[in-house]
């Protein structure tokens, strides 16, 4: 093939470098940036624990930017978890104003001082909260590409250290994608899940203590709701990443029957081929189709569902709220800040429901990354080795024995000297069936 | 409320089932179309977009297609009703507070334009950079042999190291100006929170709004501003798919250089096997000169005919007209007294035995691999072939035998096992016309005159093609035709060429000495 790249374009340039096959998702998956975004469903880690501990290691130089990135993501998620209740005092004022001018109180009205000083406040809170998840965002990413950074270091100082038969085993593109593929996957899913855990968790704290303070009975109707949307939502990621799964695997056999007919065409045109060729593709590509518009269409679920109880629990909560705003029990505005609590509630739940799927793809490509570095290495130089000086140029075989593997030996028992030439153009000649090995010398 | 929410659910379920089925369903034509003309491809099309590039459009730039698919059925439908619906809720309820909306949906347009508008850029060059990141990754990995003998690791760590940071740094920058995307997001939503209660409060108070309505105003707010950033995210993902769309189209579109006639002759059973070129010319499209040239011989049934030449000379394309790989751009070539353009290309090849310089193995057994060119075929014949084709005794020593596996690209055996393989393929299909293209060089000298030897026996009546590097291969051939920059310089047996061909003396004395040569 004359020129490999002429026609690729940058754009899908990085992916198409790297072998597009190896039965593993390619670039995001179909899922990746959809409205359920993040939605990372891939292999698993074969030694989780063990990979996890190790990625952890090279975590350990940020750990002081760690540490700064949970106190900001605490001081974020309470300065927007306070917002909403603020806010309902506002409304409630509002309420209370309107209430007593209808009433007919002289001077009553609505307290705009009072509403212009809370807004005041609230715009300085959410600009601190604001100001606050960006510089968490900001550490974070900067930690993530560092990480990223040293593995790709550590990877090109390993290929220089491992043995030579490593390299007649493995594709190149099997080592590229290493460099690329997996890499960029552990620095992204790192990315998400690091500041996902924490300002979900918080978040879910936070927003409970907040409901519960504006009323227990509201609160209890709202998380009622919880076990329901758990059990649905387990209930479609488990067959969804079934079908998900299977997706992979039948594009991964598409991916490589193409790659075998397209490397072998001229074979394929030889022998009359090319109808077998096509039967084999439509049979897999069947199949490719069934598993992946189930799969696409269970993750699609989610976010119907997802609304559905969240409307579920906005009727609940309405309802119980004019109740209790009828008796007095709680106030107008508490009505507003309740529901825009319970808006909040489940989106980090459905977050931190995916997490363990984004945890477990960056375990999977951290760990193919983890498996190169600690490939056995060639025996490292002789402690101290001979100084040079003072050598002719004279090589001596001295019963030499050499194999491309433990299996196979190449050359057996060899003997030779090879001097100094006078006339140093003059060649070195070996018996024939030494030709292959020659380049080896 | 509750029977409009289920309803909702339900209706959104409906749109998602389509949605994923149409997606699907598409994405699925579109690889079944790709690959049907890839696979009607000649060579000249498989050189035109390379192979590596081809199966990157067929899988790749078809999966982004697909995805980009089902975020349209997903959100794009779905969110313009989303805001259009929200947008007359507002207007209907209270036109005086629907500037907000106006500042809130111009607010997230400018946020998304602005980082978007810095972003783009670098993304572009986040692919360059993956690409110089993978080149010198590249090199070291096909250098490794030269590094460690000159003892260049430390250069090349550098180099490694100048890319890598290359990369992170700009990968930094976007991650940052995407991370200010989400507080931002945020605080404009809180901010027109904010500011549709201050103007609210004053309508309430002059009892032109209700608390309720204030409330209601919120919401519709909100979702506006939602289904505007869904679609400003999507625009941004579009560009990706259309260039994936293009890359597809050309392959779609491309005209195929191989063709058929629409009614096709059919050999005679006459003859069998006779090959003549008259005056063959061959150029590659697009290039300035001819590869080959005024090429005019006849390959008799029973003969072995072979071609040598130094490297560059033509002989490989020359035989690579034969199963029309290429079609020949003057002259003509006949097979038993039939140009080969005027018979369909099904009809041709099965007359043609044909083993590349490149042994190439599908996956599945040994077996599935030496039947591949026959419908069916019998045992006693199988291990025929594969005996002549010195294939038997590794076959033997397999645990499976003929069932064992071969993996992809015939990873599991060795280059030489491979080749015997693939002449084994060629034995089995028994055809009138067996082409070896150079297929002997992986094969160490032992085997290969014992392969020489079986074949001799084995394929009376059939006409033999052999492109060969060393002269021991074609010596004894019936006729040997010696090629120079795509001309015929020499034919004959070799004791004639060995007198009148200079090329030939040339080739011929610098591998074997004039004693082996006699």
């Amino acid at each position: 093939m004359s020129d490999a790249n002429h026609n690729q374009n940058p754009v899908s340039g990085g992916t198409s470098n790297a072998r597009p096959s190896e039965g593993r998702p390619m670039g995001r998956g179909p899922m990746g940036g959809g409205p359920m975004g993040g939605m990372h469903m891939g292999e698993n880690a074969k030694d989780f624990k063990g990979t996890m501990k190790k990625l952890i290691d090279y975590l350990k130089p940020f750990l002081f930017s760690i540490f700064i990135v949970i106190t900001l993501a605490i001081g974020s998620s309470v300065f927007s978890i306070a917002g909403p209740k603020i806010l309902g005092k506002a409304t409630t004022k509002i309420f209370e104003g309107l209430v007593g001018k209808v009433s007919g109180i002289p001077g009553a009205g609505v307290d705009f001082s009072y509403i212009e000083n809370i807004i005041l406040l609230l715009i300085g809170l959410y600009v601190v909260s604001a100001l606050f998840s960006f510089t968490q965002g900001y550490i974070i990413s900067g930690v993530a590409q560092k990480v990223s950074f040293n593995l790709r270091r550590d990877i090109s100082e390993k290929i220089n250290r491992l043995p030579l038969k490593y390299f007649d085993t493995k594709t190149h593109g099997e080592v590229l994608s290493r460099v690329t593929n997996d890499i960029d996957t552990v620095s992204q899913t790192l990315n998400q899940s690091m500041s996902q855990i924490i300002t979900s968790v918080i978040t879910i704290i936070g927003v409970l203590v907040m409901m519960f303070s504006i009323s227990w009975l509201m609160t209890v109707a709202a998380i009622l709701i919880l076990p329901i949307s758990m059990v649905l939502t387990a209930f479609v990621i488990k067959n969804s990443q079934k079908y998900f799964k299977q997706q992979q695997a039948f594009l991964g056999q598409v991916n490589g029957h193409v790659e075998e007919i397209f490397g072998g065409h001229l074979i394929m045109k030889a022998f009359n081929g090319e109808k077998r060729a096509v039967e084999a593709f439509d049979g897999l590509n069947d199949k490719l189709y069934r598993s992946a518009w189930k799969s696409q269409f269970l993750s699609g679920m989610m976010m119907p569902i997802m609304i559905f109880i969240g409307n579920l629990g906005f009727v609940l909560v309405s309802i119980l709220g004019g109740w209790l705003a009828i008796k007095k029990t709680i106030e107008v505005g508490d009505i507003l800040s309740f529901i825009q609590y319970v808006r909040q509630f489940t989106q980090p739940i459905a977050q931190v429901a995916q997490i363990s799927n984004i945890i477990q793809s960056t375990a999977a490509a951290a760990e193919r990354v983890f498996e190169f570095l600690e490939e056995d290495e060639e025996v490292s130089d002789t402690a101290n080795p001979v100084s040079p000086q003072g050598i002719i140029g004279e090589v001596l075989f001295k019963n030499v024995h050499f194999g491309y593997r433990q299996d196979k030996i190449v050359v057996n028992n060899l003997n030779a000297v090879i001097k100094k030439q006078l006339n140093p153009l003059m060649p070195i000649c070996l018996l024939r069936h030494c030709l292959m090995a020659m380049t080896w010398f | 409320m509750l029977l409009i929410a289920l309803l909702s659910m339900a209706a959104t379920v409906i749109v998602s089932f389509l949605g994923a089925r149409v997606a699907a369903g598409l994405s699925k034509k579109l690889r079944e179309n790709v690959f049907r003309k890839v696979v009607s491809f000649s060579s000249t099309e498989f050189e035109k977009f390379s192979t590596a590039s081809l199966i990157t459009r067929s899988t790749n730039d078809i999966q982004q297609i697909q995805m980009m698919m089902v975020m349209l059925l997903r959100i794009v439908f779905y969110a313009p009703i989303l805001g259009v619906g929200g947008i007359i809720k507002v207007l209907n309820s209270d036109y005086s507070m629907g500037w907000i909306i106006v500042i809130a949906v111009g607010a997230i347009l400018i946020l998304v334009i602005v980082l978007f508008g810095v972003a783009i850029p670098k993304f572009k060059m986040i692919q360059k950079l993956v690409d110089q990141l993978n080149l010198v990754t590249r090199e070291i990995l096909s250098g490794i042999m030269v590094i460690r003998a000159f003892n260049t690791q430390k250069h090349e760590e550098k180099k490694f190291e100048k890319a890598n940071w290359d990369l992170t740094k700009t990968n930094l920058f976007v991650t940052r100006t995407m991370s200010l995307m989400m507080p931002l997001m945020m605080l404009i939503m809180n901010a027109i929170t904010l500011l549709i209660i201050w103007v609210g409060a004053r309508q309430i108070d002059q009892g032109a709004m209700q608390v309720g309505n204030m409330m209601a105003f919120i919401q519709y707010a909100m979702q506006i501003i939602m289904s505007f950033l869904m679609i400003s995210m999507v625009s941004i993902m579009l560009p990706r798919a259309t260039v994936s769309a293009e890359r597809i189209g050309e392959v779609l579109d491309a005209e195929i250089s191989v063709k058929d006639l629409p009614n096709p002759q059919h050999f005679f059973s006459t003859q069998k096997g006779l090959i003549e070129f008259r005056d063959v010319s061959f150029r590659y499209p697009g290039a300035e000169e001819d590869v080959l040239s005024g090429i005019s011989f006849s390959a008799q049934p029973g003969q072995t005919t072979a071609f040598i030449g130094s490297t560059g000379s033509g002989k490989t394309t020359l035989i690579n007209l034969i199963p029309r790989f290429y079609d020949i751009t003057g002259g003509q070539i006949l097979i038993n007294g039939i140009d080969i353009k005027k018979v369909s290309q099904h009809d041709l090849r099965e007359k043609i035995g044909y083993v590349p310089q490149k042994a190439i193995l599908f996956s599945g057994t040994i077996e599935s691999n030496l039947v591949y060119g026959v419908e069916s075929t019998t045992e006693t014949e199988l291990t025929k072939a594969a005996a002549t084709a010195q294939a038997i005794d590794f076959i033997r020593s397999k645990e499976e035998g003929f069932a064992a596996n071969i993996s992809q690209g015939g990873a599991n055996v060795s280059g030489g096992q491979k080749q015997r393989l693939s002449i084994g393929r060629a034995l089995v299909k028994k055809p009138e016309i067996y082409i070896f293209d150079d297929s002997f060089s992986a094969l160490d000298f032992k085997t290969e005159a014992a392969l020489r030897k079986a074949l001799r026996e084995e394929k009376t009546d059939s006409t033999v093609l052999i492109v060969a590097q060393r002269i021991s291969t074609i010596m004894n051939a019936d006729q040997i035709i010696v090629l120079d920059e795509g001309k015929i310089v020499g034919k004959g047996k070799h004791h004639e060429l060995m007198e009148n061909c200079e090329v030939y003396q040339q080739i011929a004395l610098s591998q074997l000495s004039r004693e082996e040569l006699a």
